[in-house]
């Protein structure tokens, strides 16, 4: 039974693990970069949230849905300005051979977190899960609906673009941008705009994160760092630039540290979760569903 | 622990780079191996070696900084109040260096503060700066504040009639001699402090140091210290907990003003948990840095020394979320007390895990023998005892749950109100806490100065330990030291904290509210808690007879009969001396 349990606490937690390993994906198909800010994207959403929703202060008190509209609407604002600073001022790159973008997404990442600690402070924030404000408050398996809800929407989402990437015409078009940028240019698509909309869409899956993540482990300037890494992690374990990849990784990683910890092996995690990112990659080195890209010549 | 002469680690030279210590690369054999680890590691910490956990254990531990706050709404540097410049005029500059003019002509002593000014822990200098840095100022204005203002509102400090001192400096001799404070970034590095420290030294020739950054600042310099003779006041490290303070060790130099969690556990386990509560089975949770290691060990000795020991010890990563498996593997033991060891977030983690287990605490009687698992917590002051750690849990974090702080640090007191209305003028906000003890420390070395009437090493030592009568300007307590005891504080300082939820539990016999939550009709007092206020109050059984000795007018005329704090069972008495007993029939504290 505890077994059992840990699995599915495994399962949620991988949950975010898979949105945010999501992001990446998206971002590396059309640029080959890491945005090393996709943890901050979520911080920031999950901060923008909680002064959306919250009451009192400077908090607008307003009913959870308007604020998580504003959230990810915000989120979304922030991984275009991520690009923005970050990216876009490189000009055209080749990302294998200038690494220039690895110091701009990091030293965005740290600015974000001393603008967000210095304007909203040390202390973490509490803030109150969707799930409990319409009823649901029962726990099984000792774990809470909101933890639920962090794997259902991960799920979903995962399903959702994976299904927009495969089936529409915006989908085509990002894959084709991720498989080669100067043909799919000169094929009438707008590469430019294409990538633009990968940073929109991470920064849109971020918010998500940031509002599902927030009541479970408080809204804090550092929460971000760690889940960006471990989710990270987990995009490569997947198989990065995989839809399914990411969802994979993430809930493979989940369960990777939920299981430590069931084992009493708690302060292993993070050497676990490491050691399983050394053994998929000298296993199988483009990730668990990723695939190698052939180049033709 | 035998080991042999060549194995024994010495303090690093002051010439060679700091040596560091980590625990080794595998998992203990058994808890005694394990046991011996932590032993070692706090031994070669104290010793001044690095140990690299406690980088993160300050940062963890800096966060209880709030804890003025936090234990019962704000412990408040009253000098602030009328002080004529805003903090974020003072705030360092030029890379964390920080200077509080004290006028270029005329004597100065310089006072230098060694604290966190970059990165995570920034916030640590800032406390820094409105407590030591007014404190500063207001002792340049208005000098030392005569002996008869500390007590001349009704045996508390009148703040009015010392803004009308204008001494305009501390008197040595016939000069009038003003302050000056240096202040200079840790870097988050004793090695740096190291440097600091000389620096100041060097070209400022400071006469007394504040330490307000790493715990491993105080560890690495004090040989420093002892080599230059420099009185140096630890404004937040605990160093007594491990036995590193004189006159323990040889370091006549340094003084503390934290509570030592040596004796808030003994308090709360001895006289609370055992004695009060009848409690028989104990058990632990603690984060993996210093203050868990430290917690658990002091625990484990207190619990020998009556007889217990703890039946399960679990430990978690700083910042884990679900601690349902470490809890699952505690409930085996059925503990009818869990100790929580960590800061305010991750207590609150703790706590909603034990919610998801159904083992949040009802009350004594459920803990001792009542269906299902629901332990009383006890936890540790920067953590079960924060106010953040309240609100981060929220329904997870029961009425009940238990710490414990210090009587000076509290600050809602009517007595108290004038200061914390002139500071929100001046600030336009609350203190958050944890500003008095750097404050604090500066009149400590002023008053030193002036009793020594010198800055000569020696003299002002001897002069912080014979200061009887102590000074308090931003404690309701005054800090003393003496030959023997380089704490400012005593164990009859200690006080339990309990928390409350803006409204009474039901409980048979039913208590009531202190006056800070409910004010008090009788005596025109109003409620200092805003309605639905959550979080720690003073929980008034707890040291009954140190509180009584140390503190009589305060804990008993103010507290006491004025309705403070948690009183439950407040029985009448009329043979007692105050026409009043408190018993322990209410089942929830």
């Amino acid at each position: 039974m505890e077994f059992l349990q840990a699995i599915v606490l495994g399962l949620t937690t991988g949950g975010v693990y898979a949105l945010i390993a999501l992001a990446f994906s998206i971002i590396y198909m059309t640029t080959r970069v890491i945005n090393f800010a996709q943890g901050e994207v979520l911080m920031i959403g999950a901060y923008l949230y909680f002064f959306a929703v919250s009451s009192g202060g400077n908090a607008l008190g307003l009913p959870w849905p308007v604020a998580l509209l504003m959230a990810l609407l915000g989120a979304t604002i922030v991984g275009l300005i991520v690009h923005l600073i970050a990216i876009a001022p490189l000009g055209k790159f080749d990302p294998n051979t200038n690494i220039g973008w690895i110091l701009t997404t990091l030293s965005v990442s740290l600015i974000f977190v001393e603008v967000v600690r210095n304007l909203a402070g040390e202390q973490a924030k509490r803030v109150e899960p969707v799930v409990s404000s319409v009823g649901g408050k029962t726990t099984v398996f000792s774990i809470e609906p909101k933890q639920y809800l962090v794997l259902i929407v991960g799920v979903a989402l995962a399903v959702v673009l994976e299904i927009v990437h495969s089936k529409t015409q915006l989908g085509r078009a990002l894959r084709a941008t991720a498989h080669d940028k100067a043909t799919a240019s000169l094929m009438g698509i707008n590469t430019g705009f294409m990538v633009r909309y990968s940073f929109a869409l991470a920064g849109l899956l971020a918010g998500v994160g940031g509002w599902l993540l927030g009541p479970i482990i408080f809204v804090s300037a550092d929460m971000g760092t760690l889940v960006g890494l471990t989710a990270f992690v987990a995009a490569v374990v997947g198989g990065i630039g995989s839809t399914r990849g990411a969802l994979v990784g993430g809930l493979t990683i989940g369960v990777v540290e939920s299981l430590a910890k069931q084992a009493g092996a708690g302060e292993w995690t993070s050497a676990l979760v490491f050691l399983t990112l050394i053994l998929i990659l000298v296993l199988k080195p483009t990730g668990i569903l990723g695939e190698a890209l052939i180049e033709k010549v | 622990m035998s080991r042999n002469p060549s194995d024994e680690p010495t303090p690093p030279r002051p010439d060679a780079p700091i040596p560091s210590y980590e625990f080794p690369r595998r998992k203990p054999r058994n808890r005694k191996e394990a046991a011996r680890w932590e032993r070692e590691m706090e031994h070669r910490s104290a010793l001044g070696w690095d140990t690299p956990i406690n980088r993160r254990a300050f940062l963890d531990l800096s966060k209880r900084l709030g804890l003025g706050a936090a234990a019962a709404s704000a412990a408040f540097p009253a000098f602030l109040a009328a002080c004529g410049r805003t903090a974020s005029s003072l705030s360092p500059s030029r890379g964390g260096k920080f200077d509080v003019g004290a006028g270029a002509e005329g004597d100065t002593i310089n006072i230098g503060a060694i604290s966190i000014y970059s990165g995570v822990g920034a916030f640590v200098g800032k406390l820094v700066d409105r407590g030591a840095g007014l404190a500063t100022k207001q002792l340049n204005r208005h000098g030392l504040p005569d002996p008869a203002i500390l007590k001349s509102n009704n045996g508390f400090p009148d703040f009015e009639a010392y803004q009308q001192q204008d001494l305009g400096g501390i008197k040595i001799g016939d000069r009038t001699v003003k302050l000056r404070l240096i202040s200079r970034d840790d870097n988050l590095s004793a090695q740096v402090a190291v440097s600091a420290i000389q620096e100041m030294i060097t070209s400022f020739d400071i006469k007394g140091l504040i330490f307000a950054g790493l715990y491993d600042d105080i560890y690495a310099a004090k040989r420093l210290l002892q080599q230059y003779n420099l009185p140096a006041i630890a404004a937040y490290g605990d160093i007594a907990s491990v036995g590193q303070l004189y006159p323990q060790t040889d370091y006549r130099q340094l003084f503390q003003m934290f509570p030592p969690d040596k004796w808030g556990i003994e308090l709360a386990l001895d006289e609370y948990a055992i004695a009060d509560r009848g409690y028989r089975r104990f058990a632990y949770l603690g984060d993996n840095t210093a203050i868990g290691a430290q917690g658990k060990r002091l625990i484990g000795e207190t619990l020998a020394a009556s007889g217990n020991r703890l039946l399960a010890a679990e430990q978690y990563n700083v910042g884990d979320v679900d601690m349902t498996a470490q809890l699952q593997r505690i409930r085996s033991a059925n503990p009818q007390v869990l100790m929580i060891w960590g800061i305010a977030g991750d207590t609150a983690h703790a706590l909603e895990s034990m919610k998801r287990l159904d083992g949040v605490y009802i009350d004594q009687p459920t803990a001792l023998r009542g269906p299902g698992w629901h332990p009383q917590i006890i936890g540790f002051e920067g953590g079960a005892a924060e106010r953040t750690f309240a609100v981060l849990a929220g329904d997870a974090a029961r009425v009940g749950t238990m710490s414990y702080w210090y009587m000076g640090g509290i600050g809602y007191i009517p007595e108290f109100q004038r200061a914390v209305d002139l500071f929100k003028e001046e600030y336009g906000d609350s203190p958050t806490g944890g500003e008095n003890n750097p404050a604090d420390a500066v009149f400590l070395f002023a008053k030193a100065f002036q009793d020594a009437q010198s800055t000569d090493g020696d003299k002002v030592i001897a002069a912080l330990e014979n200061m009887k009568d102590g000074i308090n300007f931003s404690s309701i307590a005054p800090h003393t030291f003496s030959a023997d005891r380089h704490i400012s504080l005593e164990k009859d300082d200690m006080v339990g904290i309990t928390l409350e939820r803006g409204r009474a539990v039901p409980t048979s016999p039913p208590y009531e509210l202190g006056t800070e939550f409910t004010g008090n009709a009788e005596l025109g007092l109003k409620a200092f808690n805003p309605p639905g206020y959550i979080g720690p109050t003073m929980f008034m059984r707890f040291n009954q007879a140190g509180l009584r000795r140390k503190h009589e007018r305060l804990y008993l005329d103010v507290m006491l009969k004025q309705g403070f704090g948690t009183q439950c069972t407040k029985r009448p008495d009329p043979s007692g001396d105050w026409g009043f007993r408190l018993t322990n029939e209410c089942k929830i504290h």
